[in-house]
């Protein structure tokens, strides 16, 4: 199930690329998802579709040079109804983000205490 | 080679921005990082990197909008940009190419691809380093060369006050030609050229061509002569489709007559400053270069001009200068401004109007204009073809007897040499004009009366000349016997110096009495010699068998 969702192998290069520094590379990662998430949810809120787009396409883009596959698919198609100028859908979308998001962070950090 | 690179990083997101830092400065590059867009402006200007990864869409200042201010101040230093992205439709994929980049890489990235990139692109900037470098070459090599070029082909007398040139070009170099360079005898021989091309190769061409003209000029040659040399020279020198349309002006401000010869060039202009009117010519002749020696026939057009009638010669540049609807400036327009302007303002008044029509566009040919006026020969004063030289020594004491067998006879014209050895003295080049003449006229007797033995009186009847140059031909070719001795001789004196020419020949001579009496009004050549001969010689006369002619002449002329 969760090799589906994250990509290991993404994820094992990233870790002999940036070798100690990929303690810091989760660190940050999650820190600016959580930063964009929050902008996204008040963007869609305050119906203001480009800037959920512009969050939404940031999202996509950090999340697949994580290999988080599942993450990465969830902000492109919220990319995709922003743009469209979907609200409902993408009020609809938007816990089942924050959800994938909460897991993905999960794995991140249990990534580093049990490498 | 060194192949490590300075590499700016654009990126607002944090963690995308960490792993291409990585992946960089792994592969050995030197990383500098940015933020957004207005930083990776500032950063550039500070660090002047190789490379740049640039993600499209930022705060504050977008990849695109860093990228067309980029390209817009880096005329020619060639830095590539490639962007970051992780947009797929075409038409964003397209706008970043469009606004200034070079390539793009798409998240998520991939390790391999982004090493291949930078990698292409190093070599790219190299080779593009390599270039500029040739160029710059190039360019320092093209302004020595156009310094010479200039010290050849511009060396005559453009600048005197009857004459008005525009030349504008291309390229440093230009493929229109001007040249003025007075006669001995005070006339003015004025050239426009426009060879085919333009640039380096075209102006090649000019510079045997005004070699040739001026060498030739300055020595007293008649326009005839100079063109046919030009054009044998260019005819054996340049590659076939080269070629130099041209216009030859030939005045003369005592008679006030030009004669012109035009090849190839757009109608010429007289503009007739009494009646306000203009008359055109149109070209009758073939380029030079086109034609081999012998099929070479000028056709001149004669024009007697009054003081401040003015000819004006372009090149086909103002022609067919074109605005921006593609139209041309066209000869109607040219002639319209004839009817429009005041008549001293002329000149300028043709070049405002074609700038005006060019607009911005600019020109795509060579645009070059000549207008001369004539005037009373007071107005320029006499030719000071000696100052060239600048100095006073030179060969004073000297003889020299050279003496010419039948093969010589049969084909070579010994004159431009013996010329050339009597006017390296200072003060018998101002008189190279009739020096040549005189040369010419006891040279021709000797041949013609003299060795060949032809009468004048083939002459006189119905086709006499072309008669008697068929006998004089068909006499030449087979000639087996016979000789010219051509001796001279000069010495210093106080002031100025003594030149004695004697030239006799093997004949059985000839009535030479009859010669010298000979109507001076007679318009033939040689009664022009005689005129001329008797203008220029302090003594001159023949030995009692008749083949043997001795001319002398002292300077300064006291005459």
């Amino acid at each position: 199930m969760s090799s589906a969702r994250v990509d290991r192998q993404v994820l094992t290069e990233l870790q002999s690329l940036l070798e100690d520094d990929f303690s810091d590379l989760i660190a940050i990662f999650i820190r600016d998802a959580q930063h964009r998430l929050e902008q996204l949810r008040a963007a869609i809120t305050a119906q203001d579709l480009s800037t959920a787009r512009m969050s939404a396409h940031s999202l996509k883009g950090s999340s697949g040079n994580m290999g988080c596959v599942e993450f990465n698919q969830l902000s492109d198609q919220m990319e995709d109804y922003a743009k469209a100028g979907q609200l409902e859908r993408c009020e609809a979308l938007m816990p089942v983000l924050v959800q994938e998001a909460e897991w993905v962070f999960g794995e991140l950090n249990g990534l580093l205490i049990n490498p | 080679m060194n192949s490590s690179l300075r590499i700016l990083i654009a990126d607002d997101n944090e963690s995308d921005r960490m792993i291409l830092r990585s992946i960089v400065s792994k592969e050995g590059h030197e990383v500098i990082l940015a933020a957004n867009g207005e930083e990776a402006i500032r950063l550039f200007w500070e660090h002047r990197p190789d490379l740049i990864l640039l993600d499209v869409i930022m705060p504050i200042m977008d990849g695109l909008s860093v990228a067309k201010e980029l390209r817009s101040r880096l005329a020619e230093d060639y830095v590539p940009i490639v962007f970051l992205t992780s947009l797929q439709d075409p038409e964003s994929l397209a706008k970043c190419l469009d606004s200034g980049g070079d390539d793009f890489l798409s998240k998520p990235y991939n390790r391999v691809i982004l090493k291949a990139k930078i990698k292409a692109f190093g070599r790219m900037r190299l080779m593009h380093e390599k270039l500029q470098a040739h160029n710059r070459q190039m360019l320092i090599e093209q302004q020595v060369a156009k310094t010479i070029f200039d010290n050849v082909a511009h060396s005559g007398c453009l600048d005197l006050a009857n004459i008005s040139h525009s030349l504008s070009p291309l390229s440093v170099f230009n493929g229109d030609t001007v040249l003025a360079e007075r006669k001995p005898d005070g006339g003015l021989h004025l050239f426009l050229g426009d060879f085919t091309g333009h640039g380096l190769p075209a102006a090649i061409g000019a510079m045997p061509l005004a070699e040739i003209f001026y060498g030739m000029t300055a020595k007293g040659f008649a326009m005839e002569e100079v063109l046919r040399e030009i054009n044998s020279k260019l005819r054996g020198i340049l590659p076939v489709g080269v070629f130099c349309c041209g216009c030859f002006v030939e005045l003369n401000f005592y008679e006030k007559h030009a004669k012109i010869w035009l090849g190839g060039l757009p109608d010429i202009v007289c503009f007739r400053a009494e009646s306000q009117t203009i008359e055109t010519f149109r070209a009758s002749n073939l380029p030079l270069g086109v034609l081999d020696a012998h099929q070479f026939q000028p056709e001149f057009i004669n024009l007697t001009m009054a003081d401040n009638d003015e000819l004006f010669i372009w090149s086909d540049g103002i022609i067919e200068a074109r605005n921006e609807a593609g139209e041309f400036f066209g000869e109607d327009r040219l002639q319209a401004i004839f009817k429009q302007s005041a008549v001293d303002t002329l000149f300028s008044s043709i070049l405002t109007a074609v700038e005006r029509f060019v607009g911005e566009t600019g020109a795509d040919d060579d645009l070059t204009l000549l207008s001369v006026k004539m005037v009373d020969m007071d107005v320029l004063g006499l030719p000071d073809l000696e100052n060239k030289r600048g100095s006073l020594v030179g060969p004073q004491d000297w003889e020299l007897s050279y003496t010419l067998g039948p093969l010589t006879l049969r084909g070579f014209n010994p004159l431009p040499m013996v010329l050339n050895i009597i006017t390296e003295v200072e003060g018998l080049r101002g008189l190279s004009g009739q020096l040549y003449t005189l040369l010419a006229e006891l040279y021709s007797n000797a041949l013609e009366h003299g060795v060949l033995s032809l009468s004048s009186a083939l002459k006189s009847s119905t086709d006499g000349f072309s008669a008697y140059y068929a006998e004089r031909e068909r006499r030449l070719s087979v000639l087996t016997e016979g000789k010219i001795i051509i001796s001279v001789s000069h010495y210093p004196e106080a002031t100025g110096g003594v030149l004695e020419v004697t030239i006799s020949d093997s004949g059985q001579g000839f009535d030479h009495q009859l010669f010298l009496a000979r109507d001076v009004s007679d318009d033939g050549c040689s009664g022009r010699g005689l005129r001329l001969i008797d203008g220029i010689c302090e003594d001159f006369y023949y030995n009692p068998t008749g083949n043997a002619v001795t001319a002398l002449l002292r300077w300064p002329s006291s005459r």
